[in-house]
């Protein structure tokens, strides 16, 4: 890594330093005392010690700065990055966040590397496109709002096919606090400029004034094979060849998808960011929450085909899970497991409706045989470690079982109580559709109106609860729903249970698709009581209306069904706190609540609203606008969508995911009609109906060890010890003075250039952007300081020195003691100014008027440098007869002359002799501070004790130590 | 206890409950129609024990009962049938089973085939005096004659409760803004009172 900047930011130091000494204008505290360790060097960007805060920053500070590759680092962004600057379109400034032709993806973690993107910005080589993750993008703008980016988004297009013509682009949102790929969901655009036309409206799917060149168009639509892109109007054909400019899934396809660069020019400087302060303790560790990897783990099995022999929406391949030891059970209505997509003979094994993976490695356990009927739906480990399975099957393993088995979690044979459901309604067909476990009750949801047991049949309306030990249903707690149950959620403070489905009633009480029932006996309603809001007006009683997830975490009751929403409550108050809408599609089918996380599922592949609350118009109040593809998550803690997890996933026939589990090791395993998914590294691959994601790395390396600095040249060399993380160290940052300068995989590291008062810090990081907490402050040893030169004695009114003076009766004038004062009409003459004796240089009798003066004044002014260095200052005056001495027009003290005001008449108190005032001189301190740099003024007046005195003499001494 | 047997359906009229088994089996078929309502029972006969009044509420609440198991037929075979006039039929939790049932059927794409048949009502605790007027119907449903069909068309019989007797059903009903209509429903645990 390159210290260039290094040097130049010493020596402008050491300038300062010289000049300063020069001019002795820098007192000896200053020299030792800590300097601002701020690089000098204004940022550049052409090194990660001079990163900048903007390519427009860079523009600014070097105006002749060309297009390029430029460090980058913001508060937000932690340590500097590499980004593509354009710095000569509209005056420069702008940076590369993404750049392609046909298949720009909505997905928040961007698309391909930001290597890629910055590397390869044109050309065909770029048309594969590139896109920064977007938690990057709003760390270029330090986490400041997209809408209030002075210049919105740029988009530079090409208009051809040769890509020889441009266009330039310019558009602003409406509101928009951070960034999103999400460009087709209703993001308002507040205007926009093509090539400098303006116009206004529209949304991010499409603005632009005409069908042809002047729109933005971001649908990825059929006719496209939806494949997204920043596409022209209908009335613009693109071309499918390979080196074509405009691109189109069929040759003159319009709504070409040119290629397309995306600015945007965040006009941060360096000196208006701010970095937290890092004690010299160190900093403390920086660890990511917990949420899935959007990679898919790779594929080791799967499961397909249909065990029923039916497809639809809810015959899906998968539909629950659970676990038990280091086994994860799946079930739904597959017919085989199978290692790939294409397994033959013994990669592909028929296991209808159940099956058993490992938690860690994703095997198929094949001892696992259960032989069911029909489709599983709902899957529990039960407190004794067993598993609890049901469903719509009506044997297992050979036994009559109808929606429900226990089963041997080794084996998959019938173990132990068993029991089966009555559903005694006209027409109504038997079957479990959700477990929860709390304490030792087993709660059940589904349709039945009966639990059969031993041949008894025990009343409890589509939901109730089995004693997980003994298997006997709980004939006091009916829940008395009147319509199917789905969900199931015993809270974990084990008052309540929820339900959900298609009931309307909970007994008396109006329920609509949801109730909180208390746990005692009997099944009272919560109270207060819950009644769930719909997205569609009076559709409580009417329509498509259903939920069917319900999950309880962190306060929150979250219900998730038709139309489109999922809605989160207070678990107090009911009330309804966040609202949630997916459009185009679809509705919510499972929803599952960890205490750091909620997940739930949709067969929705568009856009997810924030904060929306009605559907299909969803207004324009919601906000957020996130792409969601079949599944998300949200943190439990403030109820939010993390748009960060975003994974790619196709699902056979769009169904979706119908079951969402999190592992014991964090894993989320996603079930439904899934087919494929994307793993790392952007490889495709296929999936058999459920998708495994690995928990992403929330924990930091630990803190570099034996960290240490020495002396290097004009420099200094860091070390430090290698630092362990569960999931490996990839690096190191040093930071200097609160801020990232560079980041190395070694374990040395070489500043060249460092000054005393440079702190720096070591930490280790990893591939999840976990950063340990930093070493404690590392510095090089302070100079030794000077040694304090002796004080000089140094005179600055020598004896003997000239003065300006007066001897005159006239009244004294105003402010003659003032450094202001104009003396330039008094006579000048050199010390002993006086008469009468032959010591007497200048003879101020001459000329004096009669009767004689009882007074002579006298002003001299010196110049002093470097006044604070000075101490001990000290007039010495003799007093022949008295005499009062002021400095720049201070009085500094008096001898033989009467206390207050003195005028040109004043008697001095005492008549010493020449001799005797010579001998023993008046001797005044000068108040520390009286002196300042520059032009100092002391005067004096001299007078005598009796007008016939027979003589009179004035000189004056001032001196001072220096050091 | 009074039971009437008459039009086909079993109608008792009585102020107890009912005993284990029912005093007199039907002695007739339901008898079949072409259409898909079922034959109106006939009110209830002038020698009841019940007053006037309450044998009058017992047929109005018996006819609501007849048209909700009907309306439950339509709506078992077609999901999307309309609902229109339920509110006249049936109330709170009643109505909600219908309009849970057909929300639910849409979605699955389960549709019924054959009709459930009511073979005998009684009429047990009526209480004109009340706020509302309520009554108690004991009603057996034979169910013999349905299956569930899923989207596919493949029998859910497995999955359904199909006895070789009618279904004992208990139907509380109140009068409503001037109509009988079926407001609760239970399902006894012990269906003895139909076999």
């Amino acid at each position: 890594m390159s210290e260039r900047s290094e040097a130049p930011r010493l020596s402008t130091r050491r300038r300062i330093l010289t000049a300063l000494a020069a001019s002795v204008a820098v007192v000896a505290s200053t020299l030792t005392a800590p300097l601002s360790a701020s690089a000098a060097t204004p940022p550049d960007g052409l090194t990660s010690q001079t990163a900048a805060a903007s390519c427009w920053e860079i523009k600014q500070s070097t105006p002749s700065a060309p297009n390029g590759v430029y460090w980058l680092v913001t508060p937000a962004l932690v340590a500097p990055q590499q980004f593509y600057c354009d710095q000569t379109t509209d005056g420069g400034g702008w940076v590369l966040i993404g750049r392609g032709r046909e298949g720009w993806k909505p997905q928040y973690t961007g698309l391909r590397s930001a290597v890629t993107l910055r590397n390869v910005t044109e050309g065909t080589g770029a048309f594969a496109t590139a896109q920064l993750p977007a938690r990057t993008v709003d760390a270029l703008l330090n986490n400041g709002r997209v809408d209030a980016l002075a210049e919105g988004v740029r988009i530079r297009r090409a208009t051809n096919t040769a890509g020889t013509a441009w266009q330039e682009v310019r558009f602003r949102y409406q509101s928009r606090d951070r960034w999103v790929w999400a460009f087709g969901a209703e993001h308002r655009v507040a205007s926009y400029s093509f090539d400098g036309l303006n116009g206004s409206g529209g949304q991010t799917n499409s603005f632009g004034a005409d069908n042809g060149l002047r729109r933005v168009d971001t649908n990825a639509s059929s006719a496209q094979g939806y494949v997204g892109g920043l596409a022209y109007g209908a009335n613009v054909a693109g071309s499918t060849s390979a080196s074509s400019y405009l691109w189109s899934k069929t040759e003159g396809a319009g709504n070409a998808r040119p290629f397309a660069q995306m600015f945007v020019r965040p006009r941060l400087t360096t000196p208006g960011v701010s970095y937290p302060t890092i004690a010299d303790a160190g900093a403390p560790a920086i660890e990511r929450s917990a949420l899935p990897e959007s990679d898919a783990i790779p594929t080791v099995w799967g499961v397909s085909g249909f065990g029923n022999g039916k497809s639809g929406e809810l015959n899906t391949e998968v539909q629950a899970f659970a676990q038990i030891g280091d086994t994860v059970y799946v079930g739904g209505n597959f017919r085989y497991v199978q290692r790939s997509e294409n397994a033959t003979g013994a990669d592909k094994i028929e296991q209808r409706f159940l099956a058993a993976f490992d938690v860690n490695t994703g095997q198929w356990k094949p001892g696992f045989r259960p032989v069911l009927n029909n489709q599983v739906k709902a899957l529990t480990a039960l407190p004794d470690g067993r598993l609890a399975v049901g469903g719509m099957f009506t044997t297992a393993n050979g036994a009559a079982q109808v929606g429900m088995a226990v089963l041997d979690p080794t084996t998959g044979a019938n173990s132990g109580w068993q029991l089966g459901l009555e559903h005694r309604l006209t027409g109504g067909v038997a079957a479990v559709r959700g477990f929860s476990v709390e304490g030792n009750w087993l709660y059940v949801s589904g349709a039945f109106t009966h639990f059969l047991r031993n041949g008894q049949a025990i009343s409890s309306w589509n939901g109730g609860r089995i004693n997980a030990t003994t298997g006997v249903p709980d004939a006091s707690w009916n829940p008395l729903l009147n319509g199917t149950s789905v969900g199931v959620e015993a809270s974990k403070s084990g008052d309540r249970t929820y339900f959900s489905g298609y009931f309307r009633q909970t007994g008396e009480v109006f329920t609509p698709s949801g109730t909180a029932i208390q746990t005692v006996s009997g099944a009272p309603v919560v109270q207060p009581q819950w009644t769930p809001q719909f997205s569609k007006t009076n559709a409580e009683t009417t329509g498509n209306i259903w939920q069917l997830g319900v999950a309880e975490t962190n306060g929150r009751v979250w219900l998730g069904g038709s139309e489109h929403s999922l809605f989160a409550y207070d678990r107090g108050t009911f009330q309804r706190q966040a609202g949630y809408i997916t459009k185009a599609g679809g509705d919510f089918q499972a929803v599952e609540a960890t205490d750091k996380l909620v997940f739930a599922g949709c067969h929705c592949g568009d856009w997810v609203y924030s904060n929306a609350y009605n559907w299909d118009g969803i207004g324009t109040s919601w906000t957020q606008g996130d792409k969601m593809n079949l599944f998300g998550a949200w943190d439990a803690a403030s109820g939010a969508y993390i748009p960060d997890f975003n994974p790619i996933v196709q699902a056979r026939a769009g169904y979706g995911a119908w079951a969402l589990f999190q592992d014991s090791t964090g894993a989320l395993w996603a079930g439904g009609d899934f087919s494929r998914s994307v793993r790392a590294g952007e490889v495709n691959q296929w999936s058999g109906g459920f998708i495994r994601f690995r928990a992403r790395d929330t924990s930091a390396p630990t803190t570099p060890s034996a960290p240490a600095i020495v002396k290097d040249g004009a420099g200094a060399v860091l070390t430090w010890n290698a630092s362990s993380d569960d999931r490996g160290v990839t690096g190191y940052e040093v930071l200097r003075n609160d801020r990232v300068i560079g980041t190395t995989t070694a374990r040395t590291f070489t500043v060249t250039e460092a000054i005393a008062a440079d702190r720096f810090f070591v930490r280790a990081i990893d591939a999840g952007g976990n950063r340990s907490a930093t070493t404690a402050k590392l510095a090089l040893p302070a100079p030794q300081p000077e040694p304090d030169p002796d004080p000089v004695a140094e005179a600055l009114i020598a004896s003997g020195s000239a003065w300006q003076w007066r001897y005159d009766s006239a009244p004294l004038p105003a402010d003659w003691t003032a450094p202001g004062f104009d003396a330039s009409s008094w006579a000048t003459g050199d010390a002993v100014l006086g008469f009468g004796s032959a010591a007497v240089a200048t003879d101020i009798s001459v000329g004096a008027p009669a009767p004689r003066p009882l007074s002579a004044q006298f002003r001299r002014t010196v110049e002093v440098s470097g006044a604070a260095q000075l101490s001990g200052a000290t007039v010495t005056v003799r007093a022949d007869d008295g005499v009062v001495v002021y400095v720049n027009g201070q009085e500094i003290g008096r001898r033989n002359l009467p206390a207050g005001t003195l005028t040109q008449n004043s008697y001095a108190t005492a008549a010493p002799t020449y001799g005797a005032a010579t001998a023993a001189p008046a001797v005044f301190e000068v108040p520390p501070g009286l002196l300042v740099d520059g032009q100092n003024v002391v005067a004096v007046s001299t007078h005598l004790n009796y007008r016939s005195s027979p003589s009179v003499s004035f000189d004056l001494a001032l001196s001072a130590q220096r050091g | 206890m009074l039971v009437v047997v008459s039009g086909g359906i079993g109608i008792a009229l009585g102020t107890t409950p009912p005993p284990a088994a029912p005093a007199a089996a039907p002695t007739a078929s339901p008898t079949p129609t072409e259409s898909t309502a079922p034959s109106t029972p006939t009110p209830a006969p002038s020698d009841s024990e019940l007053a006037p009044d309450e044998a009058a509420a017992a047929q109005e609440a018996e006819q609501s009962l007849v048209s909700l198991v009907q309306l439950g037929n339509e709506v078992g075979a077609d999901p999307t049938a309309s609902l229109d006039g339920i509110e006249e039929l049936a109330s709170g939790f009643v109505l909600g089973e219908i309009q849970a049932l057909a929300a639910e059927r849409a979605q699955l794409g389960y549709t019924q085939t054959g009709e459930a048949k009511v073979t005998s009502v009684t009429v047990d605790d009526v209480d004109l005096g009340g706020r509302p007027p309520s009554l108690t119907l004991d009603v057996c449903v034979d169910v013999s004659d349905i299956d569930v069909l899923d989207a596919d068309g493949t029998s859910l019989s497995a999955n359904m409760y199909l006895p070789d007797t009618p279904v004992h059903h208990r139907y509380g009903a109140q009068q409503l803004d001037g109509r009988w209509k079926l407001v609760s429903h239970d399902l006894p645990d012990a269906p003895g009172a139909c076999s």
